[in-house]
């Protein structure tokens, strides 16, 4: 018998007992929860943060207004932050303890002081300060109101200096050029709206469809170890795992194409080519499968493979350049990503879902994750040979459980 | 030995020596340890800019350094030659933003025209964009504003009083709890109990799955009192170990931080005890712990405003632990909280706790009927003894 037919026999084999599993069982007991996994997290993951991120952008911040002045100018000021969408005036508090103490509470997220000579001194030609305070050091909400509070202040600062030209003798087209002498063209690229909600959920999205990959392989290894069937099997132990893959592998199409081709796009995620994003998807799984096999492999039982993988979801996104950048990364960090699927994949899915429809532009994150691709195959044929070598031998010398 | 000391002991020993849960231990450890020294920085810095004097004066020049000055941006020394390609850059992700200063911006400047400068931002990462822009717009108000007492002072303002009659009003940001608006502060510490938040479910999962009926309630609950005790032992490596060691600590005394991790890990340990209850020690129950764990981050409102969450996500997020804990965090490690300012999520955590414990309580009184039942269903011993 050549190698290649042990290896299509084992694949079919494997395919066969996994489909049993997958589709088998009538009590609770009887059934492996692998068709739990499979379905809920490529589905009820992306809806849950599709849901979550549908506003794209928190705006309406709740501010605490403590106006000490109680001028024509500082109730203007406070018309004016009113107006803006990113700020929300909840309460005006009686002194700066209270709104503190307020601010503590959770009651708000801002508090703007106008001080109590406000108008006086700048009627004197001396400058005066509006402080914006927040204790709770959420950068997010404090990235959204506090330039909000600054453009109200440059705008009263405009409109005052345009005053203090007209005074001086200037003609009013002059005076309003010369108190805002400088215009910035400003051109948000890519993501125009800059809202969150885009940027963040469709590399949260790549991850759940890693996880997909990952976890249900390992969990379905676990069942049948728990059962005493076997995973890795001779007579050619990665064509077992390999079909156990290919079993799984219509449930985890049908995830990719769920996310890639009906949620991103629904969500106007998808960027100038929802099909490049779903090449990248697959080329991704693809890259991933070799890790899958190589971990199912490994897992002993049902609970190690989340006990273990859970951990691994989190860390990859954040320290993948996607939304922290990979040159704000301490080195020995960026290095460690280096060998991780989501790293390049990422990083492509950045360019893909917001600047760029072709493929060509991201070739060599494509190249970087096929020559990972490549190097887990390799690790991954190695692993299984030699835990396939193992099995039998920890199975002989293994002693009766106490 | 009692039965509840022996059952802690016994499940101590196995998380000491099992190697699943080593490996958990480890991971556990390494992903608290990546996602902090991830924004070990803080903030953005050196951010790769191209700028394109096509004014070639000495202010357009002056423009170019004082961008390079700033601590968020680094002009790059040789830019893409064309439009073209420094568009591709941006793609590409080599350049964060690319600035044109036109030719005759100094001459619309001084004639009393408007000058215009254009600021090209790649806003596909907002965090990068935002800061870029930020920091272009801010040489560009300093340098507008040089201008403005310049011509003040022309118009006979004197140079003391010049700044403030072209310029009267600042806002003044003030972040006690965060003086550098760092990411490192803002994001670090939740990600790091969100990794001890999901440890001790698993940790509880592990005495409760798979379910063995015949295991008495003291042993249970001194195999859930070591999980609650390597918890805490977790949480304070984390506390005062791996944020420590990136600088991070809280503001707060120790009392007050080893009662809200308290408060979490106990939480936590009833949180999966409940749900365990409630599925009756099946995988779907394991299931669901799981998928609410994994989504309690993002639900907490640490990351993403609570206002902003849709209602029906802040009501399932309302039963995690993680949620209130994420209030308590907020609190008490940027500011210097005491006991009483931690009142609402810490009774948040209360309300939790007993909801918690009346699941269970009701699970097990339902399980105990249904017993009830199925005995007087079935025939005397003696007479089973005779069926054929």
């Amino acid at each position: 018998m050549t190698d290649l037919t042990r290896f299509l026999g084992a694949f079919r084999q494997g395919r066969r007992e996994e489909w049993k599993l997958l589709l088998g069982g009538r009590s609770r007991k009887e059934k492996s929860g692998i068709l739990t996994v499979l379905l809920v997290i490529p589905l009820l993951y992306p809806a849950v943060v599709a849901y979550l991120y549908h506003g794209e952008e928190a705006r309406e911040r709740p501010a605490l207004l403590l106006d000490l002045d109680g001028s024509a100018l500082s109730r203007h000021l406070a018309l004016e932050l009113e107006a803006t969408p990113e700020i929300r005036i909840v309460g005006r508090p009686q002194g700066l303890s209270d709104g503190v103490a307020a601010l503590r509470r959770g009651e708000a997220e801002l508090l703007v002081v106008i001080p109590a000579d406000l108008s006086r001194s700048i009627k004197r030609g001396e400058r005066a300060q509006m402080a914006v305070w927040s204790t709770g050091g959420n950068v997010y909400t404090w990235s959204l109101a506090f330039p909000a509070a600054s453009a109200v202040v440059a705008y009263a600062n405009a409109e005052l200096a345009t005053r203090r030209f007209l005074a001086a003798g200037l003609p009013p087209g002059v005076a309003r050029v010369r108190a805002v002498p400088i215009a910035m063209a400003d051109h948000r690229l890519f993501h125009p709206t800059g809202s969150y909600g885009r940027y963040l959920a469709v590399g949260v999205l790549l991850i759940v469809i890693q996880q997909l990959v990952v976890v249900s392989l390992a969990f379905s290894a676990g069942v049948r170890r728990e059962r005493g069937l076997p995973v890795g099997a001779p007579p050619h132990p990665l064509g077992q795992l390999l079909g156990m893959a290919a079993a799984h592998a219509p449930f985890w199409l049908g995830g990719l194409l769920f996310v890639s081709c009906a949620l991103l796009p629904w969500m106007g995620w998808a960027g100038p080519s929802p099909l490049a994003v779903a090449a990248l998807f697959a080329l991704f799984v693809a890259a991933l499968v070799p890790v899958a096999v190589g971990v199912a492999s490994l897992i002993p039982d049902r609970m190690t493979a989340f006990q273990t993988l859970m951990f691994f979801s989190v860390p990859l996104f954040l320290a993948s350049g996607f939304t922290w950048p990979g040159t704000q990364l301490p080195r020995a960090l960026e290095a460690i990503t280096f060998v991780f699927p989501a790293t390049p994949a990422l990083r492509a899915l950045r360019i893909l879902s917001m600047k760029a429809g072709d493929l060509r532009t991201v070739l060599p994150e494509l190249a970087w994750l096929a020559g990972q691709g490549l190097a887990y195959s390799a690790l991954a044929a190695v692993v299984v040979s030699l835990t396939s070598r193992r099995a039998p031998r920890d199975a002989a010398t293994a002693l009766p459980e106490t | 030995m009692p039965t509840f000391l022996r059952a802690l002991l016994d499940q101590l020993r196995q998380m000491a020596c099992r190697r699943s849960h080593q490996v958990m231990l480890a991971l556990f450890l390494s992903a608290s340890a990546v996602s902090v020294a991830t924004y070990r920085q803080g903030a953005m810095r050196e951010l790769p800019v191209a700028v394109y004097d096509a004014d070639g004066t000495g202010l357009s020049r002056a423009v170019l350094r004082a961008i390079d000055a700033t601590p968020e941006l680094r002009v790059v020394t040789d830019p893409p030659p064309t439009l073209d390609q420094a568009r591709a850059a941006l793609v590409r992700g080599q350049l964060v933003a690319a600035v044109v200063v036109p030719d005759g911006f100094t001459a619309a400047l001084k004639r009393g025209r408007r000058a215009e400068v254009v600021v090209a931002v790649d806003y596909s990462n907002v965090l990068t964009g935002k800061t870029a822009q930020r920091a272009v717009a801010r040489v560009l108000a300093t340098v507008a504003a040089g201008a403005q007492v310049s011509l003040s002072e022309k118009l006979g303002a004197p140079s003391s009083s010049a700044l403030a009659r072209v310029m009267p009003l600042s806002a003044t940001e003030a972040l006690p709890g965060n003086p550098g608006a760092s990411y490192a502060f803002y994001a670090a510490p939740g990600f790091a109990y969100f990794f001890l938040h999901v440890l001790v479910l698993f940790l509880t999962w592990s005495v409760l799955w798979p379910p063995l009926p015949g295991r008495r309630l003291r042993e249970t609950m001194g195999r859930l009192a070591a999980c609650f005790l390597a918890g805490l032992a977790a949480a304070l490596l984390v506390t005062y170990g791996i944020l420590a060691l990136d600088g991070l600590s809280p503001a707060s005394p120790a009392p007050v931080v080893l009662a809200a991790l308290s408060a979490l890990v106990l939480c936590d340990l009833l949180f999966a005890a409940a749900l365990g209850a409630l599925f009756r020690g099946g995988l779907l129950g394991f299931q669901a712990t799981v998928l609410l764990g994994m989504l309690s981050l993002m639900l907490s409102g640490l990351t993403w405003p609570w206002d902003a969450i849709p209602a029906p996500l802040r009501a399932v997020a309302s039963a995690i632990p993680f949620t209130p804990f994420g209030r308590a965090l907020r609190m008490f490690f940027a500011g210097e909280a005491r006991l009483e300012d931690l009142a609402v999520p810490l009774g948040w955590m209360g309300a939790q706790a007993l909801a918690c414990l009346a699941v269970i309580a009701l699970a097990a009184a339902l399980e105990r009927l249904a017993a009830g039942r199925r005995t007087a269903g079935q025939p005397p011993p003696g007479v089973q003894e005779d069926l054929p």
